[in-house]
């Protein structure tokens, strides 16, 4: 009942990437008599021919450390094992240690050694006590608040809640630990704890279950933790000043699990006078997708389902993650068809997982697939009934080569990327007017179809200052969803500009920090306004109206931290200090520019390869495309390596990352099924069919029923996709997931199907007055004298960039009957191809 | 009149199904959901309390102090600036800002022992909406008006799930089908209180009457071969549940005749408040249950008063409590509450100590929630909180147990597994979950 009150995980989602993961440990190579013999009654056939054990060697330094050993076998086909569960451990010299269950405990100075015995071999490990004088006096912020943390004490459904739990509040998972040290030690009159007799303090006697406690029991009686507590309570209660650990490491080395097999991890921490523990009994655990690999609180890993994920590992203020990647069982084929050749070096990636997880890709796609495929992902439009018979009819080898290389020379790419980026930039009418978001979007538009270097582009709107008349850039700080304080006209918020800063430009989502430490990320609340503080310079000068006349940057306006009350230095998003001084009124800018270039281009160029990716396949290598979290590994992670180093290889031209793409064969995969890729729905094993989004459904039908959409105060013409901001009430837009602009985030923008969108391509009499356009498509066709099934094809090459087949046109000829006039009868035909998920879809 | 007619034989010899295939107006056939009807028709043999759920969403977590949890007795940083007045039920007070609700209280079981668990709009709202503790974003458990819509079906042309006039959102849309899949969703309404509101099109066009639109269903099927043909996507399946559904929609009567609220008696329209956007969203909620919808989600997300509170109160308790007071007795005299099960939660409760800007802030640890309906035994009050409202003191109700009494009121065994695309068995409700039985005792 108390695990279901009290539940030690909370709020995080799908977490996520660049793998922290690092291997600095002391591994152990012992090897076993070569002829130890297998052991005979092992329910696991395979023999084990080496054993390593991990540290090599244990080194035990404060009284209320506790390490354990981890076990892995090697089998003789090079398989990893673990057998850290069934290795039997004998200290066979020196009394300087003793075991509690498997964790080593010290009991005085000395060196002596640990005999591991598992399936028959041996090894043999020192174990090093260096004790000082003393009695154990447990570190508050090194062992207690991570302990508390770990007991869910101070998760966000307990204690750690904003209200608290039981008129007791804890900082959510241990966040600001001076803060806790005031609520045990000198809130409730100190009741708390007992100091003359430790054991009856309430600290210790409610999660002990002998006193009430909402949380049920939390604490196992003379359990190693709840003698740490009491320690720490008999020495005292003291606050200590233990810095953060400056490595933070997880073992072993990542494997692929089969199902239903498990892993014991170990976490160890190293401070910056170099010494090293091991912190696994400290550490709180979570997996990111339970259905792939679940996790107990002492950090055993269980391998559930196929796929791939990754578990959290968080001691203190650091994360680090353990990724998981669990093979599909056998495809149901008896030879599973041969990958194709690989094209670029997308496919060499993709492939590989591909093999680690028993998929394999999906043939490639029809060229009619392709064609409308490039244009509805590359231009957001569909191919003209022309350009899919001329494309139809190329027969050289290298026509999709070329008409890659001609869909990226069309303007339409620049709306692409200017909608993009509004979307994520909040333009909206009421944030900053319909002047400057009209400005701004325009200047947008003209940096694609310029091709502009994305770091170019980025930096010209981080350092824009100066008159906002002459430097569109400048606008992009204009807004009032969220004004700064003293603002001169509209200017946004230092706060917020951070946030959108790191997350459409770096992939972080830093919100969380703002009010608590992240708490699937390593970001604190002090990164976060210090972050902030890189753009508090920015404000208005001159006349307001109320866009203000000229953007300066060296309002000598300076953040208070809202903890500490005290000024904060501006930083990066990494921590890493600006390198010029930074007096009150100097622009901070011009370093964060230079730092995404620089130190920063891994987190920079990852985010926009990402989000490449994330509109061509419709989800990212990192899902979702904006958390490029350390805990949210990429799917693929060599893959988006691989295009990071591309972008900058190539100077940052985006360009040169979709030709990347669009040319492997995993982007020209068909969309179909194989038995061998039937389950995956996560490693772009075939290409995923998903809904075209709201303003290119608008474009696509306006364009194929030659009834184009009249946008209020905008030219004829101007389609959907080309709209500066979202001012336009448009129930089509809205049912179609339009995104309002209130969030940077890709979520906002809904790709789901819902039966209102049904409902308006299935009875709509929007699309009804479109068919009967007077000057379009169907009227046009239908006065041109041509045979029905001439003018059938063309409706088709329009809406699906291909004719029917055979079968389709005996059916639809069944289908039609006799009735109707020869308008109608096309009205009837065009109605039915929008409405085949075939043109809703791209597949 | 086909330029390429080739032989045209049967219709089936190349794999078309034969429900692709629709005659002119049948309405039964167009909309054929046989899975739905049967699961329907298995539920009532069970001979469950209830038939559909009216589900009151006060989204932002509304304040027990000034509503139904007045603590008279406390210092008026707490007791707030409200004096309090009998209810119907002798021994409860209510606010003085609820005298319709306290005039009918015989009609519903007030519970005071609300404990949401979480002070985070979105995680307490994911928790209240799904019965399940999961992450914020939502995505791991599937709302229970998903899982009723999954697990009953429709009753007729009208989809089983209707949100009025959307899901809760927050921050971002909250209580969606998750795992379900979308043909799962809630069909929101829009809001009835806008002018010239309806749902867009439902109704049939001048030039395209049944006849014409069932040929067009013909060409339809004769060419919509993506999904056969790519195998396994989940959002092309739920996309052909919804044409099916829109299908239905359009051809039958049930669904304009619900959505309709001109059909509405001045007297009736006058009773939920005429001019009151609210009272507006829970007349057509009643239409929509009248009309057999399933399980309907009527929000009401506006409670989030940091600051200033009693000026929003001032404006907002009365008509609210008008509203839902006319709501229930509606229903009552209609018979609707004799197989509905009506309720009535939010988030959280708001904290007792009136903050620095004369708001309340989020409160996790207390709340208010209405019953009624559904043989619930009205003029009752379930669980109590401390003198000051903070804790409870009495009968903690828990989110999961506020989703068992929904899942059993309705027939659902809320014990049973379901599984996720990936065939993943998730239980509809963690083990200890517990309807309040005392609802109808």
């Amino acid at each position: 009942m108390s695990s279901t009150t009290c539940p030690g995980r909370e709020l995080s989602a799908a977490l996520s990437t660049a793998a922290l993961w690092t291997a600095a440990f002391l591994t152990a190579l012992v090897t076993g008599p070569a002829a130890a013999a297998p052991h005979s009654k092992s329910p696991h056939p395979e023999r084990i021919t080496r054993l390593v054990v991990t540290p090599a060697s244990v080194t035990l330094t404060s009284p209320t450390e506790r390490a354990g050993l981890l076990v892995l076998g090697t089998t003789a086909s090079g398989r990893v094992r673990d057998l850290t569960a069934s290795a039997s451990l004998t200290p066979t010299a020196g009394a300087n240690f003793l075991l509690e269950g498997a964790r080593l405990a010290p009991i005085r100075s000395g060196v002596g050694r640990l005999k591991i015995t598992a399936r028959g071999l041996t090894a043999v490990v020192p174990i090093i006590v260096k004790l000082g004088a003393g009695p154990a006096i447990p570190s508050f912020k090194g062992e207690i608040v991570p302990l508390l943390a770990r007991l869910g004490c101070s998760s966000g459904t307990c204690h750690g809640a904003n209200s608290g739990k039981g008129g007791f509040r804890l900082s959510l998972r241990g966040y600001a630990p001076d803060q806790d040290f005031d609520e045990i030690t000198r809130q409730l009159a100190g009741r708390r704890i007992a100091p003359g007799e430790p054991g009856k303090s309430l600290l210790l006697r409610k999660p002990l279950g002998e006193l009430p406690h909402g949380g049920g029991k939390r604490i196992q009686p003379n359990s190693s933790d709840h003698r740490l507590l009491l320690a720490w309570l008999a020495a005292g209660a003291p606050l200590d000043d233990v810095p953060q650990p400056v490595a933070f490491t997880v073992a072993p080395a990542p494997r692929r699990l089969d199902r239903g097999e498990s892993q014991h991890l170990q976490v160890r921490s190293r401070s910056n006078s170099g010494e090293s523990r091991d912190v696994t009994d400290l550490t709180v655990f979570r997996s990111n997708d339970d259905a792939v690999a679940t996790v107990t609180e002492d950090g055993i890993v269980t391998a559930a389902g196929p796929g791939s994920t990754a578990i959290q590992a968080k001691y203190r203020d650091r994360l680090v993650s353990f990724p998981v990647t669990v093979a599909y069982p056998a495809p149901p084929v008896s030879r599973p068809r041969p990958f194709p050749d690989e094209r670029t070096d997308v496919d060499r990636h993709v492939f590989a997982a591909l093999r680690g997880l028993n998929l394999r890709p999906s043939p490639p796609c029809t060229d009619s697939e392709f064609l409308r495929r490039v244009y509805v992902d590359v231009l957001g439009v569909l191919p003209t009934a022309d350009e899919a018979r001329a494309f139809l009819a190329d027969t050289r080898p290298d026509r999709r080569g070329r008409l890659i290389e001609q869909v990226l020379r069309r303007p339409e790419y620049a709306s692409v990327w200017a909608l993009k980026l509004s979307d994520l930039f909040l333009m909206r009418k009421e944030h900053m007017g319909r002047k400057a978001a009209l400005a701004l979007h325009q200047w947008l538009t003209e940096q694609f179809l310029q091709n502009r270097p994305w770091d170019q582009l980025v930096v010209d709107l981080l350092t824009a200052k100066g008159p906002t008349s002459e430097n569109p850039a400048t606008l992009w700080w204009a807004s009032r969803q969220m004004s700064r304080p003293g603002a001169r006209g509209w200017v946004r918020h230092h706060e917020l500009t951070g946030e959108i800063t790191a997350q459409v430009f770096l992939g972080q989502r830093i919100q969380c920090a703002k009010c608590h430490n992240h708490p699937t990320e390593r970001y604190t609340q002090d990164d976060y306004y210090a972050f902030a503080a890189l753009f508090s310079g920015v404000n208005g000068a001159g006349k307001t109206d109320p866009i203000p006349e000229t953007l300066v940057a060296d309002d000598p306006f300076v953040v208070m931290h809202p903890r500490t009350n005290r000024p904060v230095a501006a930083r990066q998003l990494d921590g890493s200090p600006l390198t010029a001084p930074q007096p009150g009124g100097s622009d901070r800018r011009a370093e964060l520019g230079r730092w995404l270039t620089g130190p920063g281009s891994e987190m920079f160029s990852r985010n926009i390869v990402n989000r490449i990716w994330a509109r061509l396949f419709g989800s990212g290598i990192v899902d979702p495309v904006d958390d490029l979290r350390s805990t949210n590994p990429p799917r693929i992670p060599g893959l988006l390596e691989a295009l990071s180093r591309s972008l900058v290889a190539a100077r940052w031209d985006l360009k040169q990352v979709y030709r990347l793409i669009l040319n492997s064969h995993t982007y020209q995969a068909s969309s179909t099924a194989i038995p061998e890729n039937r389950i995956d729905t996560r490693f772009f094993s075939r290409y995923p069919v998903r809904r075209l989004v709201a303003e290119e459904i608008l474009d696509a039908v306006a364009q194929v029923t030659g009834s184009p959409d009249r946008f209020a105060t905008y030219p004829v013409g101007t389609r959907a996709q080309e709209l500066c901001d979202t001012e336009l009430p448009s129930i089509a837009l809205d049912t179609f997931g339009r995104p309002p602009r209130v969030m940077p985030c890709d979520c906002e923008r809904i790709a789901a199907p819902s039966l209102s969108q049904a409902l308006a391509l299935f009875n709509g009499d929007a699309l009804q007055a479109k068919l009967k356009d007077p000057s379009g498509t169907i009227a046009r066709l239908a006065k041109s004298g041509k045979p029905l099934g001439e003018l059938v094809d063309e409706l088709f090459l329009m809406a699906l960039a291909r004719p029917p087949d055979a079968p389709e046109k005996t059916r639809l000829t069944v289908a039609l009957g006799a009735s109707g006039s020869l308008e109608e009868t096309l009205q009837d035909v065009l109605w039915a191809l929008l409405n085949t998920k075939e043109f809703m879809f791209q597949h | 009149m086909l330029s390429w007619i080739g032989k045209t034989n049967s219709p089936c010899c190349d794999g078309i199904r034969r429900r692709d295939f629709i005659s002119a107006g049948s309405l039964g056939v167009l909309g054929l959901s046989l899975p739905e009807l049967l699961r329907a028709e298995r539920a009532q043999a069970a001979a469950p309390r209830a038939k559909s759920i009216l589900l009151v969403y006060l989204g932002g977590g509304i304040t027990h102090h000034d509503t139904f949890d007045p603590k008279p007795e406390a210092p008026e940083e707490i007791r707030g600036k409200y004096g309090q007045i009998d209810t119907r039920t002798p021994g409860v007070r209510f606010s003085d800002q609820m005298p319709s609700l306290a005039a009918c209280s015989n009609l519903f079981a007030l519970v005071r022992s609300q404990v949401a668990g979480s002070d985070h709009h979105e995680t307490a709202a994911q928790w209240m909406l799904t019965g399940n503790y999961g992450v914020m974003q939502g995505g791991d458990y599937p709302a229970i008006g998903a899982i009723v819509h999954h697990e009953l079906g429709a009753q007729n042309s009208l989809p089983p799930y209707v949100a009025v006039p959307r899901n809760h959102s927050f921050t971002w849309e909250l209580g969606k089908s998750a795992w379900l899949g979308e043909q799962y969703e809630s069909f929101k309404s829009g809001d009835p209180a806008q002018p010239g509101w309806k749902v867009t099109n439902l109704a049939l066009q001048a030039d395209v009457d049944r006849a014409r639109l069932g040929r067009r269903n013909q060409v339809l099927a004769a060419i919509d071969g993506l999904a056969r043909k790519v195998g396994n996507s989940p959002d092309l399946k739920a996309m052909d549940s919804f044409y099916q559904r829109a299908a239905q929609m359009v051809l039958s009567e049930d669904a304009r005749l619900a959505f309709d609220l001109t059909r509405e008696s001045e007297k009736t329209l006058d009773a939920y408040g005429k001019t009151e956007r609210w009272g507006r969203q829970a007349l057509l909620a009643r239409r929509l249950i009248e009309s057999g919808v399933r399980f309907v989600f009527l929000q009401y997300s506006a409670w989030d008063h940091h600051a200033k509170i009693f000026e929003s109160c001032d404006r907002m308790l009365k008509p609210f409590d008008q509203a839902l007071a006319a709501l229930l007795k509606d229903m009552n005299e209609r018979g609707l509450l004799k197989d509905t099960l009506v309720a009535v939660y939010g988030d959280f409760g708001r904290t007792s100590k009136i903050n620095k800007d004369a708001g309340r802030d989020h409160w996790g640890n207390a709340g208010s929630m209405l019953f009624a309906g559904a043989g619930v035994r009205g003029g009752q009050v379930i669980g109590k909180t401390d003198a000051r409202g903070e804790y409870v003191l009495d009968r903690p109700v828990r989110p999961p147990d506020v989703a068992a009494t929904l899942y059993d009121a309705v027939g659902i065994d809320f014990h049973k597994e379901l599984h996720t695309p990936q065939a993943r068995p998730v239980r509809v409700l963690p083990p200890d979950a517990a309807p309040i039985h005392e609802l109808y005792g």
